[in-house]
């Protein structure tokens, strides 16, 4: 179980988040959503430990998350970062054997079982046929790919993604999602993922958490979490919300006017 | 592993070497170089032109040839090491002070020590190595808040003090009349001294320098993805960073203390490298050392030679000759001719 409890996380004298408690459960993913500003992607960093909250904790199976050195950390929770700024000359392969660090010693050997990680992430990912191509050269969507293939190689029980699907094609869209939904529902991973598209939330979550300016301000399923009332008073606008004629699940979208 | 261009770079030290050695007021072929250094069994009449070349060979090529090729390799596997902690590529060994602080060392030896006595040959690679190592280690004091030393901070903290410290040298400099042409030659990588001393010297610190970060080259390639995700992977950043700064500081500080600032090579060496053998730092760090010997070794063989280049600073040299030849390799990169 991956337990944010009650952490709030300041930037200098701004208050990013405040008081967010939330569990992350083996086996599910819960989407995280929420206005843009309105702390989704602090609340990942802090997560992940790479942000200290100032004050609440978090903690993985029990263990307190920013007390752990960053290998153990890193074998406890994997990152997926949005594909921005990434060293273009680096192949897909060097990418992905990267996910193995935490295991590797103080000199960084690679031994053949870490190949072998790599390779089996790059297959999961459908990546494998990419190892040989430069960061550089490959399209938005083989670079989010790559970097799950990388968070696969760290073989963690819990996988934080912030906005996996930014800026991709809908095919993009689906093979990470679908993939991030195999890897809660087959895997047993804890999936934490940050999403823009309230209707990407809707379709693949199991859980969701509605951030508003800092704040949880809901925890459920997707149906009970994205109903017009909460939605407007957190995204500032008129909101509507309606099912889908053959899944049944809510469709989203602002109104006009 | 590709081991194409570590015999390339090998090839490229070992005709470094014999250029250095053979080339100077008295040419010496590899043949008499091979005979002088294996001495014995020659003709009478041939003895004294062989203990002629063993002298030179043993007491001034073979000592500067190993020098050069000491500095060379410190400034570019340092350079490259540089490049990878601050992910700049106008990053070189200068950048967070190795070069304004050994500048500021040895212009207040050569000052206040005076030039003559033996302690005052000393004194200046001793106080510019002290120079370099204090520069860096209140450059990366400063740019630290809590945990954290941000590789942006570095830079610009770099920047600032070495603009202080290259103003306080300016300063000392202003107040001698005696020492301006010596401390000029050191800050354009033309201070040398003769023999062995400097190579036994020096060799220590770079070769502990160099050692460590081949060693930990691979922590500089998960660096290149920035430092939260370098977290996020699993390296203790700060510590490797700071491990990282302190082995490049320690070869390029002890190169400089007995070289001056030789400019350049720390620079486009490792760029160079980059671009004939691509980004991956196990590589990059080695080939940029066997490369960076070479390259010096060939550019001070041409300085001691060249009819126009003689007795300039070899910092200036390396400009002259590396400068047109970088910037073809980027012409040609960007031509897509690889």
């Amino acid at each position: 179980m991956l337990k944010v409890e009650g952490i709030t996380v300041c930037y200098g004298a701004r208050t990013a988040l405040e008081d967010a408690s939330l569990e992350v459960r083996p086996g599910e993913i819960l989407a995280l959503i929420g206005p843009n500003g309105s702390g989704k992607s602090t609340l990942i960093r802090a997560a992940s430990g790479v942000i200290a909250p100032r004050r609440g904790r978090v903690t993985a199976d029990g263990e307190d998350v920013h007390g752990l050195r960053p290998a153990l950390r890193a074998r406890k929770l994997a990152v997926v970062p949005q594909a921005v700024s990434l060293p273009e000359a680096f192949t897909a392969r060097e990418t992905v054997l990267l996910g193995r660090t935490a295991y590797l010693g103080w000199l960084g050997h690679e031994t053949p079982a870490d190949r072998e990680a790599a390779a089996a992430a790059m297959e999961r990912t459908r990546t494998a046929g990419l190892a040989a191509r430069r960061l550089g050269d490959l399209s938005g969507g083989e670079r989010q790919l790559v970097l799950v293939a990388r968070a696969l190689a760290q073989r963690a029980r819990f996988l934080l993604m912030d906005e996996p699907t930014a800026h991709l094609d809908l095919r993009h869209e689906a093979a990470i999602l679908g993939l991030a939904r195999e890897l809660a529902h087959s895997d047993g991973l804890g999936v934490l993922v940050a999403l823009h598209d309230l209707n990407l939330a809707a379709r693949h979550a199991d859980r969701a958490a509605l951030l508003d300016a800092g704040r949880i301000a809901a925890t459920g399923s997707p149906a009970e979490v994205l109903t017009p009332e909460r939605l407007s008073a957190a995204y500032g606008t008129e909101v509507e919300v309606v099912r889908h004629p053959d899944t049944g699940l809510p469709v989203v979208s602002a109104r006009l006017g | 592993m590709r081991l194409q261009p570590y015999a390339a770079c090998s090839a490229a030290l070992g005709l470094g070497i014999l250029l250095s050695v053979g080339l100077g007021p008295e040419l010496l072929p590899p043949g008499r170089v091979l005979r002088a250094l294996a001495g014995g069994e020659s003709p009478a009449d041939a003895g004294r032109e062989l203990a002629v070349d063993r002298a030179i060979v043993l007491l001034h090529r073979l000592p500067n040839a190993a020098f050069i090729a000491l500095v060379g390799a410190a400034l570019a596997g340092s350079g490259a090491a540089y490049q990878g902690i601050l992910r700049n590529p106008l990053a070189d060994p200068y950048l967070i002070g190795v070069a304004p602080g050994a500048a500021l060392g040895a212009v207040l030896a050569m000052v206040f020590v005076g030039p003559t006595s033996g302690a005052g040959l000393a004194a200046v690679p001793a106080a510019a190595f002290l120079g370099a190592m204090l520069t860096v280690a209140a450059v990366y004091r400063i740019a630290r808040v809590g945990k954290a030393a941000p590789v942006t901070t570095l830079i610009l903290c770099g920047v600032a003090v070495g603009s202080f410290v290259s103003a306080l040298t300016f300063l000392v400099l202003l107040q001698t009349r005696t020492e301006l042409r010596r401390a000029l030659y050191f800050m354009l990588g033309g201070f040398r001294l003769e023999g062995w001393a400097p190579v036994v010297s020096a060799l220590p610190y770079v070769a502990a320098g160099v050692l460590v970060l081949v060693l930990m080259a691979r922590h500089l390639n998960v660096l290149q993805f920035g430092d939260e995700q370098a977290l996020e992977l699993g390296l203790d950043v700060e510590r490797a960073k700071l491990v990282l700064i302190l082995a490049a500081s320690l070869a390029a500080a002890a190169a400089v203390a007995f070289a001056g600032v030789i400019g350049f090579v720390g620079l486009v060496v490792p760029h160079a490298a980059r671009l004939l053998w691509g980004p991956d730092y196990r590589r990059l760090v080695p080939l940029s050392t066997l490369a960076g010997a070479a390259a010096l070794l060939v550019t001070d063989a041409a300085a001691r030679t060249a009819p126009g280049l003689h007795s300039l600073p070899l910092g200036v040299v390396t400009a002259l000759l590396g400068a047109p030849f970088f910037l073809y390799l980027l012409r040609r990169r960007d031509q897509g001719c690889w």
